[in-house]
């Protein structure tokens, strides 16, 4: 009869429809939202009055820095004359040598400025 | 019915005909002087020339010219069309050196892509700043920046780095090979395959400035941080070894398998499943379409769904070029069975083939590709019309198109019976037909159909079938790249792939449990676990035996051209397997034609031959050889006798920092990373691609890491027939890990010390240090490296180890055995060896250093270089140069080195 197959079809139709909307929504309900952690970036440092400029500094005026001595006033003059000027204070670790470690120590004490 | 069309004129697989020729173009435009524009000319004339002929027979001839110049033009035009400000170009060019400070900025691609201790950044460029200037550049930088500690770790977290970030970092940036030997796989080559164009290592969070983020496409945003959260939801719930095989095969990031559990696959033959591949994308592509039957039985919708659902996962994992390339292969396949009408899947290859080197044409020449291809074209041009037929043979019963029973041989037709004989499906069907038949059918084991394992054998059998002819094909590609050939991995395949499957459901539905309830995951979790150990186990048992997988070498000079002569008779049984109809019928006489033996023969003699590799290693010259390897940090040095034998002094070797994963309420794990050592990928790639597969006696000069780790490598790899050792350091970790490899391969070993002398025909070795000392408590480090002399007719070699101040001046109490033409300069270089005194007394004319090109310990010390060269010696180091190589007859010595192009 017309009405059963058209019940049938609107069946048909239903349980589709509930069997995609249990899947989406399991699917959906699986991938869990993680709290958005606040990003913030790392503190600006906090730079001493009498830092000394890396870019222009003698070797001499280098070597003074705690940590840093002769050997490594060295290195960074002749990073300096071989790849131009620090941008960043923070590039100063791309000097051999100059580790991450080293470079916290002395993170307040110089700027490019 | 007798189909009305008329045959065709020339093939019925025009695509892969064509895809065939422009393949055969592109091997003509990278090795054929021609220019590009000359093919150009020549595929737009030939392309007329066709449509002029079109109906003719010359015209396939005209057809396929065009398109071997089309091939050859795609090529050359993908080379010359670089962009000069492409960071590849611009280090090319020599405007930035490798290992030079350059701070870029550009845009990230992606998430940032996590490993066990660190992750990768993947940054589309924009900008350079090098040597105080700016630079437009275009390309790709891939970086690592590895976290020390949870500091660093919370200030990278803190950058809130993600896919779409405008980022600054400044690095020192490498484009260079990694070991300038002949035999390893080009670090270059590999970064072009993977699109990028400079790599680097990131110091410090502080050398990551963000800049703010680019608007990126949200569902790809939504999808990449998707596959993060499952990444770290396999780490947390499941054990490592467990965790590293989910995450590489389902998510695409090998970072986080083990050492050990890589393995355990490379040794089976089965690492290939670990990488996302076609294997990976079929099963997906299936399973998304037999779900999908339940919503539609329209085949259209099925496609649509299926490709949004794989393109999806496929951006998703990172969309590198292999995943990429299965994708496409598997939606022109799925098409083809959508669309067209059956029998067409050759063309479809074809089509493949052609879509995939139109997008990238030097990809022909990568292993990737080769790989890729052939195992697909293995599988749709050989073994599914093998399989089709067999099950037409088995199951037939008379009909229209067949109406006479099968012309083969009789153990054939039992076996086919024996799989696919449904004789109950056979009772019922003959009460339904107007006519009846007597069938008399004989299959090997009439129980199998009645005890319901038929499908099951059936579907063994087939799989069994499959990975054979797979192997078969992929032959010369194990060997030639992987120096490996497994004969288990016929059969291990199906258990891994098995196993893999049935892991990975339960995996993911574990973890759709556990975010309902972790106590409902719990038991799923320990399933998996038991799944991972069930595959790890089977393979392990084939992989401590000698005889189920071999490392061939490989030939060099013209014999190489048997691994290209091993395609011939294949593609000949591939063409017979095809033409096979064994229901033909009226065709006069059908006496078996010899061509499928002979072929079959053939490819058994080359396949042997390719594996057995007999005649490979270089024949005696009567002259000694000495090659110092570039093995970066470290020594190996090879020396080849004027008789042919071989004697390996160290190994090289490098340090892997072993990781202690912790999870919540979980034992403590230790997680090695799977590096390739440097014995493997350096040392034995150098002796396979000489021809050697088998050393005939290993020295180690000391204990330390980077002398002794590739000796087990070796050992492992290749048969050696004895090994010499001046000590036996009971508890230092490296040594015992040679000394039980050497055990176990059932290796003699000789004590030497001082005093020894080691005589091969023409060529004399004395040992000059250390005094003999045997007992389990004496150290062997570098003061007590093995001292050796080599003397041939006028010529001698002195081999110093990694001796320091101490030993040198031991060894000054005799200075007259000091006396040498080539010396190996201890320690690579460093201050605390090369005392002036030991320089002069050795009077070398060449003073050889192995160390890597940077070295953090500041090797070669720039004092001992001048100390060497002031007393008259030529200063090499392999890290500038590569492989040295000395040539000597006992009167003269001939210095070649890897850059300058030496043998």
């Amino acid at each position: 009869m017309n009405t059963s197959k058209v019940n049938n079809t609107h069946t048909y139709i239903f349980s589709k429809l509930v069997f995609l909307v249990l899947t989406l929504s399991l699917f959906v309900s699986a991938c869990g939202r993680k709290a958005a952690s606040v990003a913030s970036g790392p503190e600006a440092p906090t730079v001493a009055e009498n830092a000394i400029n890396i870019n222009t500094a003698s070797e001499e005026e280098l070597a003074r820095i705690p940590y840093i001595g002769e050997k490594f006033a060295k290195k960074i003059v002749a990073h300096r004359d071989a790849f131009g000027p620090f941008r960043r204070p923070e590039h100063l670790m791309l000097v051999d040598g100059v580790s991450e470690k080293k470079f916290r120590l002395i993170r307040s004490l110089v700027r490019t400025e | 019915m007798i189909p009305d069309r008329p045959p065709p004129n020339f093939t019925l697989y025009p695509l892969l005909w064509v895809s065939g020729c422009f393949a055969a173009g592109i091997a003509a435009g990278k090795y054929s002087g021609i220019d590009w524009t000359i093919y150009l000319i020549a595929s737009l004339i030939f392309g007329f020339v066709t449509a002029v002929f079109l109906k003719r027979r010359p015209a396939i001839i005209f057809l396929s010219i065009s398109f071997v110049s089309l091939g050859a033009f795609a090529f050359q035009s993908r080379e010359v069309h670089s962009e000069p400000n492409r960071l590849r170009s611009v280090f090319e060019d020599g405007r930035i050196k490798t290992a030079d400070p350059v701070e870029v900025e550009g845009v990230l691609l992606g998430k940032p892509e996590f490993a066990q201790s660190g992750y990768y950044l993947q940054v589309k460029a924009g900008k350079a700043f090098y040597k105080g200037a700016e630079l437009p550049v275009t390309g790709t930088v891939r970086y690592f920046a590895p976290w020390r500690n949870d500091e660093t770790r919370r200030e990278y977290e803190a950058l809130a780095l993600q896919y779409g970030s405008r980022v600054r970092v400044a690095a020192n940036l490498q484009r260079d090979e990694s070991f300038l030997n002949p035999g390893v796989v080009s670090r270059t080559e590999l970064m072009d395959q993977m699109e990028t164009d400079a790599s680097g290592i990131i110091e410090s969070p502080l050398l990551v400035e963000k800049l703010g983020d680019e608007w990126v496409f949200p569902p790809l945003k939504w999808v990449y941080d998707r596959r993060q959260d499952l990444i770290d939801e396999f780490r947390a719930k499941f054990s490592v070894s467990t965790a590293g095989v989910m995450i590489a095969s389902l998510l695409g990031n090998k970072e986080f398998l083990d050492r050990p559990t890589a393995e355990v696959f490379r040794d089976g033959g089965t690492f290939h499943v670990l990488v996302i591949s076609g294997m990976h994308i079929t099963f997906i592509g299936a399973l998304v379409i037999f779900f999908l039957r339940v919503f539609t039985k329209r085949r259209v919708w099925q496609f649509i769904a299926a490709n949004i659902f794989l393109w999806g996962y496929t951006l998703a994992v990172g969309a590198q070029v292999p995943v990429t390339r299965a994708a496409i292969m598997f939606t022109i396949l799925l098409l083809a069975q959508v669309v067209m009408r059956q029998g067409t899947l050759l063309n479809s290859l074809g089509a493949c083939g052609l879509v995939l080197l139109v997008w990238r044409p030097a990809d022909l020449f990568t292993a990737s590709f080769q790989l890729t291809f052939l195992s697909v074209g293995a599988i749709v041009a050989c073994a599914f019309p093998l399989i089709e037929n067999l099950r037409a043979i088995g199951g037939w019963t008379p009909n229209s198109t067949m109406p006479f029973p099968p012309d083969v041989p009789k153990w054939l037709k039992r076996l086919c019976e024996m799989l696919y004989w449904r004789d109950e499906v056979w009772k019922i069907d003959r009460k339904r037909n107007v006519w009846s038949a007597n069938l008399f059918k004989s299959p090997y084991l009439r129980w199998i159909e009645a005890r319901g394992v038929q499908g099951i054998a059936a579907y063994l059998f087939e799989g069994f079938l499959v990975s054979f002819i797979v192997q078969i094909w992929l032959l010369p590609l194990l060997v030639v790249y992987f120096n490996r050939f497994s004969f288990a991995s016929i059969l291990l395949n199906l258990w891994v792939g098995l196993f893999m499957g049935l892991e990975s459901f339960s995996a993911v539905i574990a973890l759709f449990f556990a975010q309902i309830n972790d106590a409902l995951a719990l038991p799923l979790i320990k399933l998996t676990e038991i799944f991972n150990w069930l595959l790890l186990s089977v393979p392990r048992v084939f992989v401590s035996n000698d005889w189920s997988s071999v490392r061939p070498a490989l030939y060099s000079g013209p014999m190489r051209v048997v691994y290209f002569l091993y395609f011939i008779p294949v593609l000949i049984l591939a063409i017979a397997t095809n033409r096979w109809n064994p229901f033909a019928y009226g065709k006069g006489p059908k006496g078996a034609s010899p061509m499928p033996k002979w072929a079959s023969a053939a490819t058994l003699l080359l396949s042997l031959l390719i594996i057995f590799h007999p005649f490979s290693a270089p024949r005696a010259d009567g002259k000694l050889r000495v090659d110092f390897l570039d093995v970066g940090q470290g020594d190996s040095t090879l020396v080849t006798f004027p008789d042919g034998q071989t004697l390996l002094i160290d190994g090289g070797g490098e340090a892997s920092r072993k990781i202690v994963v912790e999870r919540e309420g979980e034992e403590d794990e230790v997680f090695e990373p799977d590096r390739v050592r440097v014995g493997e990928k350096v040392v034995s790639a150098f002796l396979w691609q000489k021809g050697y597969s088998s050393v005939d006696y290993i020295l180690a000069t000391h204990a330390d890491l980077d002398h002794i780790q590739g000796l087990a490598d070796v050992a492992k790899n290749f048969r050696v027939r004895g090994a010499l050792l001046a000590r036996n350091p009971a508890k230092d970790t490296d040594f015992v890990e040679l000394s039980t490899v050497l055990q176990k391969r059932e290796v003699p070993v000789v004590d030497i010390g001082r005093g020894d002398v080691l005589a091969f025909e023409g060529v004399k070795i004395e040992v000059l240090y250390p005094a003999p000392d045997d007992s389990p408590d004496a150290l062997w480090d570098n003061d007590h490296s093995v001292v050796l002399r080599i003397t041939f007719g006028e010529k001698s070699f002195l081999l110093t180890g990694d001796i320091e101040s101490g030993a040198e001046r031991e060894l000054l109490r005799d200075p007259s055995r000091l006396a040498a033409d080539v010396v190996k300069v201890a320690h690579h270089g460093s201050k605390t060896s090369s005392t002036q005194d030991f320089v002069t007394a050795t009077g070398a004319k060449y003073a050889i250093i192995p160390v890597g090109r940077t070295s953090r310990f500041g090797h070669p010390n720039k004092e001992v270089i001048e100390r060497w060269a002031h007393s008259g010696a030529k200063v090499m180091t392999t890290g500038e140069k590569g492989t040295i190589s000395i040539v000597t007859d006992g009167r003269e010595l001939k210095i070649t080195t890897y850059l300058d192009g030496g043998p």
